[in-house]
């Protein structure tokens, strides 16, 4: 591999690419604030996607197959879909046999992810041609419902990076969100 | 407690540093990203296959036959 490039980022980038051809996706929470640069460590990339149909996702499976992504719970994309995605259950993915970095895909599973998925952005102080869910979103779930010393430091990260574009009207609107729906 | 506040001040002057130049600074941060990865790769490697199934609640039965081949 490459040692002056981000092997994360290329991990989250070929991921992305094959997931974009099949659905709409938010890339959320830690590799969001690694990618507008905190140095802290992070072993998997939390992905949302909107539901698709049954034959879309086979499609998709095999894509990712031919890419060298495994799923971690199953080789059988049915037992997968059903089992797991259509029962809201987190899957993951790893590429070339290492457990790390993998990718957590699930998904959108209420109102608040919706809205994330309405406001993603590609964020162009990342460099990354990926989606993200809003700065603001990223902030309000890690000072509204996550809040561990490590999530409080990278909604402060991303405060300090941010300073000059953050919405703190959207931040709050959003807080109003996760205390409805996931407290 | 120290080494907290002292964490902290080093992330608060590394996103203004950061911010100011990520040009500069990015590839500092890419070594760093890439040193940790190995690292716990390294680390996962010493774990049994038990473990591992464990931690990552691993069911994919190709996978974790390519677990117990490891290192033979």
């Amino acid at each position: 591999m490459d040692t002056d490039s981000n092997w994360l980022v290329e991990f989250c980038q070929s991921f992305c690419k094959i997931l974009e051809n099949f659905s709409k996706y938010i890339v959320v929470s830690g590799f969001f604030v690694i990618s507008s640069g905190r140095s802290r460590a992070t072993e998997d990339i939390d992905i949302i996607m909107e539901p698709i149909d049954y034959d879309t996702f086979e499609k998709m499976f095999d894509e990712l197959k031919k890419n060298d992504f495994d799923c971690l719970q199953s080789s059988n994309p049915h037992e997968i879909y059903y089992n797991y995605l259509m029962e809201r259950i987190p899957i993951r993915f790893i590429k070339d046999n290492k457990l790390i970095p993998n990718v957590e895909l699930k998904f959108v599973k209420d109102e608040i992810d919706k809205y994330q998925m309405k406001t993603r952005k590609i964020v162009e102080f990342t460099g990354l041609d990926i989606y993200f869910s809003s700065i603001e979103a990223n902030i309000a779930f890690k000072e509204e419902l996550l809040k561990s010393p490590k999530d409080l430091d990278d909604a402060n990260y991303l405060r300090i990076v941010y300073s000059e574009i953050i919405n703190e009207q959207e931040i709050k609107k959003l807080k109003g969100l996760i205390r409805k729906y996931r407290l | 407690m120290i080494f907290l506040e002292k964490n902290l001040e080093f992330n608060r002057l590394w996103a203004k540093k950061f911010k100011e130049n990520p040009k500069k600074y990015r590839p500092l941060l890419n070594r760093f990203i890439n040193a940790q990865i190995l690292h716990a790769q390294k680390q996962l490697n010493k774990l049994s296959t038990e473990k591992l199934i464990k931690i990552f609640k691993i069911k994919n039965q190709v996978i974790i036959e390519q677990l117990n081949n490891r290192n033979k």
